[in-house]
């Protein structure tokens, strides 16, 4: 089969891989009919994530029919239509029974790696590094989907794949984001980074009946987009620079500060004097992860308030506000997302015709075009905001 | 208790290094701290026997000889890396306590959870015989007997006086509640011996925690799942 494969920093290749098998009976097979590049995505092409191996395939936002099931697989048979959820979860640990899919201790056959850098192993990931497991990713023409009785979302044929594909990975963990925020009626919500999981973020703040929401970014397009689609009051990063952000919230909000913010920008957030100081530190390696956004988040935030942090971080960082966490009695939650535990609320609101997540899509590519799109999507915020591919 | 043949080689034989390194740090700290707390003070009888403390707890960490610890007859310098192996673990397995107890109560299902052994064989009377295997195809055989047991609960065993190393070790089995059951294992190794010692220390070399660790999650795979978790074909054919 051919799929987009990593091979170093900023250099992905469309590559003949061997075509997936069973290899336990739990497994089954899918051929991919709608995939989508991720921002996290970057991070691999950028070379800030460790352990990635020449050859390894990409990509986590997967969904297509059904070709092949092992012999213990008990919910899926030939010819489903099913969207993959990003984590791998047993479904049998501890984790999977308490709907923490993406906290499984069994899916991780390489647990070791991270456990020395966290102390403990999340789940394995598709595509994400060989300390996340080293499995291979759904940018291609097959995917193998280990426990696959626990890692899907059946979706009926009355929905287009661009509707439902989100459900794997984005549009999941925006409304993780927003539900880790501990949103109540009527509560101001800033959301730093526009991009896919920010919208998603944004847009179910507003479905949990939030006031205000904000969305702070430096790409007009992103900031266009989610004022039209969430009802989002855009802040221009750029515009206000360092600590005018933090004052422009404040002002918008009688001093007090957003009650819930949502740092969707992750590790690689860039912006401003301090965007540059990480970013330098990070380039000599003596930092891991530019927690930029995140700084921003907690100082924004008013007292007793919650930081949510579904953007990516993967190691180490330095300046971090500690003292203003504390301070400020906030409480701060992250992770990857048990997307598990949201597909089932989400199909229906999508089929009842409650949300459309297709208002994200900028580009529709061929998996000839993936190079393309990564580079593309590296170089302007503005060039693009969800890329889906059709191999 | 382990003698410096270089100690010996330079005449110092009273003065055989017994305290051991974090022994060392902590004398250091609580030395120079003890001098620090004094600048500065009026003597005083008080004074005077602490700083005497702080200077000699210096010393001793300096030289890694303790002339208390001589008369008494001991040293703390085994606590640190004994002369031997010791690895300590601990998981929760979600499956019931008396389940994976009774699995481990019959010792010749170690080899199947642990790599570094080849064997354990009943060889009568409560007496097993433990074969693991080194670098090169190695062969380290010893016999050991369950010292004590309490079903559904712990199993410690021993190797027997005599054999060429001396193996003990112990699994805990305790309800962790809806996460299941928590097992915690000790494994010991100590060589018999120095010369010897350095030579099973290299056989043995395999068994680390790191080893044991990965032992123990496999187990927890296969009695949660049944099997083992494969990422790729090439993971699968190796």
């Amino acid at each position: 089969m051919r799929a987009a494969c990593w091979y170093g920093t900023h250099d992905v290749r469309i590559a003949e891989k061997p075509d997936p098998q069973i290899l336990q009976p739990t497994d089954a097979i899918i051929r991919v009919t709608t995939a989508a590049i991720c921002g996290s995505d970057l991070h691999m092409y950028d070379g800030y994530i460790m352990t990635m191996k020449p050859g390894d395939v990409l990509g986590h936002e997967a969904m297509g029919i059904v070709v092949e099931v092992g012999s213990d697989v008990q919910t899926l048979s030939p010819g489903d239509r099913i969207v993959v959820a990003f984590p791998i979860a047993c479904g049998k640990c501890w984790y999977c029974q308490h709907d923490m899919q993406s906290l499984c201790d069994n899916s991780n056959p390489n647990a070791q790696l991270p456990e020395k850098l966290y102390g403990s192993s999340p789940a394995g990931l598709y595509g994400y590094s060989h300390a996340f497991g080293g499995f291979p990713g759904g940018q291609a023409e097959y995917l193998r989907v280990p426990f696959a009785d626990h890692g899907h979302v059946k979706v009926p044929d009355h929905l287009d794949d661009e509707q439902v594909l989100f459900l794997s990975d984005v549009l999941s963990t925006g409304w993780y984001a927003s539900d880790n925020a501990d949103i109540e009626q009527g509560d101001d919500v800033a959301v730093w980074g526009a991009g896919p999981v920010g919208q998603f973020a944004m847009l179910a703040a507003r479905k949990m009946g939030a006031g205000r929401v904000f969305a702070i970014d430096h790409s007009r397009r992103r900031l266009c987009m989610a004022e039209e689609y969430t009802g989002a009051t855009p802040i221009d990063h750029e515009k206000h620079g360092l600590m005018g952000v933090q004052r422009e919230l404040r002002l918008r909000t009688g001093g007090r500060g957003p009650d819930r913010a949502i740092d969707a920008a992750g590790m690689e957030s860039t912006d401003g004097l301090l965007g540059t100081y990480h970013k330098a530190k990070q380039w000599m390696r003596l930092e891991q992860d530019r927690p930029v956004a995140l700084t921003e988040a907690i100082m924004a935030c008013r007292k007793g308030g919650t930081v949510s942090v579904p953007g990516v971080f993967t190691g180490l960082i330095d300046k971090f506000p500690m003292g203003a966490l504390f301070s400020k009695g906030l409480t701060m939650r992250g992770g990857q997302t048990p997307v598990q535990r949201y597909a089932d609320d989400l199909l229906g609101m999508i089929d009842r015709g409650e949300i459309d997540p297709t208002f994200i899509i900028t580009q529709r590519i061929s998996l000839d075009e993936v190079p393309d799109a990564y580079a593309m999507l590296r170089e302007s915020k503005d060039a693009a905001v969800k890329i889906v591919v059709k191999p | 208790m382990r003698a410096s043949s270089a100690a010996h080689g330079a005449g110092m034989s009273l003065r055989r290094r017994n305290v051991g390194p974090t022994d060392r740090l902590a004398s250091a700290m609580l030395g120079v701290g003890a001098l620090m707390f004094l600048r500065g003070r009026h003597r005083s009888l008080a004074s005077g026997l602490m700083a005497v403390a702080g200077v000699s707890l210096i010393a001793r960490a300096m030289s890694g000889h303790s002339k208390i610890y001589q008369l008494a007859g001991v040293s703390s310098e085994s606590l640190d890396h004994g002369a031997g192996i010791n690895i300590e673990t601990a998981i929760t397995i979600d499956r019931p306590r008396d389940e994976l107890y009774e699995f481990w109560s019959d010792l010749r299902n170690l080899p199947v959870v642990m790599h570094h052994l080849e064997s354990v064989e009943p060889v009568g009377e409560g007496v097993t015989r433990w074969t693991a295997l080194g670098p090169r195809n190695m062969v380290v055989t010893w016999d050991a007997r369950v010292i004590n047991e309490q079903p559904g609960r712990f199993i410690a065993w021993s190797s027997l006086p005599g054999s060429d190393i001396d193996q003990s070790g112990s699994v805990h089995f305790e309800d962790a509640g809806d996460k299941g059951t928590e097992l915690r294992l000790k494994l010991r190794y100590v060589p018999k011996g120095m010369e010897a010692g350095f030579g099973i220390a290299k056989i043995l070399n395999p068994i680390t925690q790191a080893e044991v660790d990965e032992d123990l999650r496999r187990f927890k795979r296969a009695m949660e799942l049944g099997s083992p978790v494969y990422a790729n074909v090439e993971v699968v054919a190796r």
